[in-house]
């Protein structure tokens, strides 16, 4: 999986994963059920709208019933014909009556109007009478009327009024009476309160932007947002949400049916508020989708751990198997039915398996020389060899003979065993391998089975350090028993045939050539005392070596196997 | 309509040479013949002779019976009431106000028309009711039947306007009128400009047979 971050544990990896798993699912919830509240919200608060101008329109139509019979009541009143016909010659008191008969119904203006749509008398601007009545087209409606009735919205000296035309009738018509109930700010609080909405009443001049409030539920500073927003050409005929001050208002406007001029009623419902219930939903979402997300982390951090703790314990479990360490460890997941618990008993067999390959190896690079044994463990195991330059040193004891005639075999052996010990020791540090033991002889390589780019040079350093080591020995074990006794060693470098030599069920890895047979024969040559020499040495590894070396010359030498004599050195030590 | 006011009337009547009739027919703007529609002659010169006579307009059955009437100015009027209930007859018309708190039977006195013009009559108890009477200066008056017709007869020989009045007239300053010159059987012929019939139903308590009167 390719992640833009590099996590350094399995662990982070998977909190990370399942974290924005979660974390994408909760905002995504969020974000659908934020978006459907809203839409629900609004379409709610549309719905309340449309509802309030419903309840407007039976509103206003129910006072306007209302009015029209309380006229009725009032056109059929006989002292009221009594003071019409009368009144050509007492008009104080007929408005003094007319003022009465408002008071009556509550209603805010009263005018008489004649069949030729003249007022004849205004109930409270005397200096109306006389004059052409100032909503005549209600007049005319009411004479198309069956009943010769007529009502409506209108607007007087800058106010609303629902309006009622009734005929006074004595018994035909005479006259038609016109009152007026004033749309104010009352009328507002009470359509408001039924509606659970604000209203404003508004009057819309000539002029497209201006627009004044006649009645509403607001208080002044929301009227004037109101007026501004109006103004500024929003709301018309249709919803739309205007800020007014710190709230929000959803707002419809509908044109209301004037018998004069232009009017509107603005129902507003609180955005807000509206959404109110719908915030504390979503803080209850927001606040479950942390809840949740706060336990993924924990869940997640404790799967995580309860993978990524016995898979760190196997790892340093693998770390101590790595340095050797086969010591059994009790695992906490090996009863665990789980891959995990799979992978640990896997890995308990290997360690055993493990432990046994060691021992073997161990025993291996006991019995043959630990470099040897690593290559025979490292390759396939075959038999066959291969060409190769080697440097062989062959060591043998002098004055042993007597040595193993005058001791207990016990004590002899353990005086050889040191013996070999201290030479393979030697052999080991320069890198060579110990080939195999030919009672006290000692037949070493240098080049097999590693290359050695130094073969020739180490074997002589060997050998150098071959000789103190003797001295040593026969300063701490054999002089003191009164022996002192003495080595040959014999170095040649030659081209060889190493590998495995045996049968397929038990084999050698072992160097086989003519070359060999040289380094043999220098070894036997140390016994020549015409040669005074310890340490013989052929030209041939000499020149091989690159430091130098305190050599004399002991000249050619006819080796068996040889068709050459070989030239050969005494080795003193280094130079 | 012609107002007479302030015109003397006649009492002696003038001696008449060569009566005749004048037959008139009324319809509407559809042409359908008009019921209830005055038809009065006024002779073009002269005074007409004063006739007064007295006539009824009955409550029965919660209604003015006849709808409309003509009666010559100065004549009386008497209301009999054949209703089990009282009723309650007024008039604001200029032409005459007046007033019969509620009341069954016969009133003791009739009510005079002297000025003539027209007379609406209701009922302060029974908003429905509704009849006219139309005082004209003249003893040549009738009112037209289902078929739209007027007969005038006896009419000394002469010049007369002939007018035509009716509830529903829509201009009703400008009544239609005819001049007609009186030497034969002249058949005449009006056409009104009616308005619809406003009425006022009747209260359902009281509506026997028709909803409307």
């Amino acid at each position: 999986m390719n992640f833009p971050w590099h996590f350094r544990t399995f662990r982070g990896r998977l909190a990370f994963f399942f974290l924005s798993l979660v974390a994408i699912l909760l905002a995504a919830s969020f974000v659908i059920v934020l978006q459907a509240n809203r839409r629900h919200a609004q379409r709610q608060i549309e719905e309340n709208l449309h509802g309030g101008s419903r309840i407007f329109a039976t509103l206003t139509e129910r006072r306007l019933d209302e009015l029209n019979e309380q006229a009725r009541m009032l056109a059929y009143d006989f002292g009221f014909k009594q003071a019409f016909s009368s009144a050509a010659d007492d008009r104080a008191t007929m408005r003094l009556a007319m003022q009465n008969w408002r008071h009556r119904i509550k209603a805010n203006f009263m005018v008489l109007v004649s069949l030729e749509k003249r007022a004849l008398y205004d109930s409270d601007q005397p200096q109306r009478d006389g004059t052409a009545f100032d909503l005549p087209d209600l007049i005319a409606a009411a004479e198309n009327d069956d009943s010769l009735e007529a009502r409506g919205l209108a607007l007087r000296d800058g106010k609303l009024f629902a309006v009622v035309v009734v005929p006074l009738l004595a018994p035909e018509p005479i006259a038609y009476i016109c009152l007026g109930f004033r749309i104010d700010d009352a009328f507002a609080v009470q359509l408001g309160s039924l509606t659970h909405l604000d209203v404003s009443f508004l009057n819309q001049n000539d002029a497209p932007s201006a627009w004044t409030i006649l009645a509403s539920t607001f208080d002044s500073s929301h009227r004037q947002r109101l007026l501004a927003s109006l103004r500024s050409g929003r709301g018309n005929d249709e919803v739309a949400i205007v800020p007014l001050r710190k709230e929000r208002f959803v707002i419809l406007v509908e044109r209301l049916n004037l018998r004069n001029g232009k009017a509107a009623v603005a129902l507003q419902r609180n955005l807000d508020v509206e959404l109110e219930p719908f915030r504390s939903l979503e803080g209850a979402l927001l606040a479950v989708g942390l809840v949740g997300l706060l336990l993924s982390v924990l869940a997640v951090f404790g799967i995580a751990s309860s993978l990524s703790r016995p898979i760190l314990r196997l790892a340093e479990d693998a770390r101590r198997v790595e340095e050797g360490d086969y010591t059994p460890r009790p695992c906490i997941t090996l009863d665990r039915h789980d891959e995990l618990g799979q992978l640990s008993r896997s890995f308990q067999h290997m360690t055993v398996g493990l432990a046994e390959r060691d021992k073997v190896r161990d025993v291996l690079g006991k019995v043959t020389s630990p470099a040897i044994a690593a290559e025979l463990t490292r390759r396939k195991l075959l038999l066959g060899g291969e060409e190769k330059k080697v440097t062989i040193l062959f060591s043998d004891l002098r004055n042993f003979t007597p040595l193993s005639e005058s001791l207990q075999a016990g004590e002899l052996l353990e005086l050889l065993n040191a013996y070999l010990t201290s030479m393979s020791q030697i052999v080991d540090q320069h890198g060579g391998v110990v080939d195999k033991y030919i009672g006290d002889a000692v037949m070493a390589l240098f080049g097999v089975p590693l290359e050695m780019p130094d073969q020739a040079e180490q074997a002589l350093l060997a050998a150098l350090k071959m000789r103190i080591a003797l001295g040593d020995l026969n300063h701490r074990l054999f002089q003191p028993r009164g022996y002192t006794i003495g080595f040959g060693i014999g170095i040649h470098t030659g081209t060889v045939v190493a590998g495995n030599v045996g049968s397929p069920q038990r084999y050698n890895y072992s160097v086989i050539g003519d070359d060999v047979n040289v380094a043999s024969r220098l070894q036997t040559l140390t016994r020549n005392v015409d040669y005074d020499a310890d340490i013989i040495v052929s030209d041939a590894t000499l020149r091989e070596s690159t430091t130098q070396f305190q050599t004399r010359m002991l000249g050619e030498a006819s080796v068996k196997g040889k068709q050459q004599p070989v030239l050969i050195h005494a080795l003193l030590g280094l130079a | 309509m012609r107002l007479f006011k302030g015109l003397p009337f006649l009492v002696a009547a003038a001696a008449t040479a060569g009566a005749g009739d004048l037959t008139v027919a009324v319809s509407d703007q559809n042409g359908k013949p008009v019921l209830d529609a005055v038809v009065y002659a006024l002779p073009v010169a002269g005074q007409p002779p004063s006739r007064r006579t007295q006539s009824e307009v009955v409550q029965r059955n919660k209604q003015f019976i006849p709808y409309v009437s003509a009666v010559q100015a100065g004549s009386l009027v008497q209301f009999p009431n054949k209703d089990t209930v009282k009723h309650h007859v007024y008039s604001f018309s200029p032409a005459k106000k007046f007033e019969l708190p509620l009341y069954a039977g016969t009133p003791p006195e009739p009510i005079a028309f002297d000025t003539p013009g027209v007379v609406t009559l209701g009922c302060n108890i029974h908003d429905w009711m509704i009849a006219y009477i139309l005082v004209v200066p003249t003893p040549w008056f009738r009112v037209t039947d289902s078929t739209g017709a007027a007969q005038l007869r006896g009419l000394p020989a002469g010049s007369y306007d002939v007018e035509v009045w009716q509830p529903r007239l829509k201009n009703s300053s400008n009544q239609p009128r005819q001049r007609v010159a009186l030497n034969a059987d002249v058949p005449l012929s009006f056409r009104l400009d009616l308005k619809p019939d406003f009425r006022l139903r009747r209260s359902p308590a009281d509506s026997t047979g028709d909803s409307y009167r």
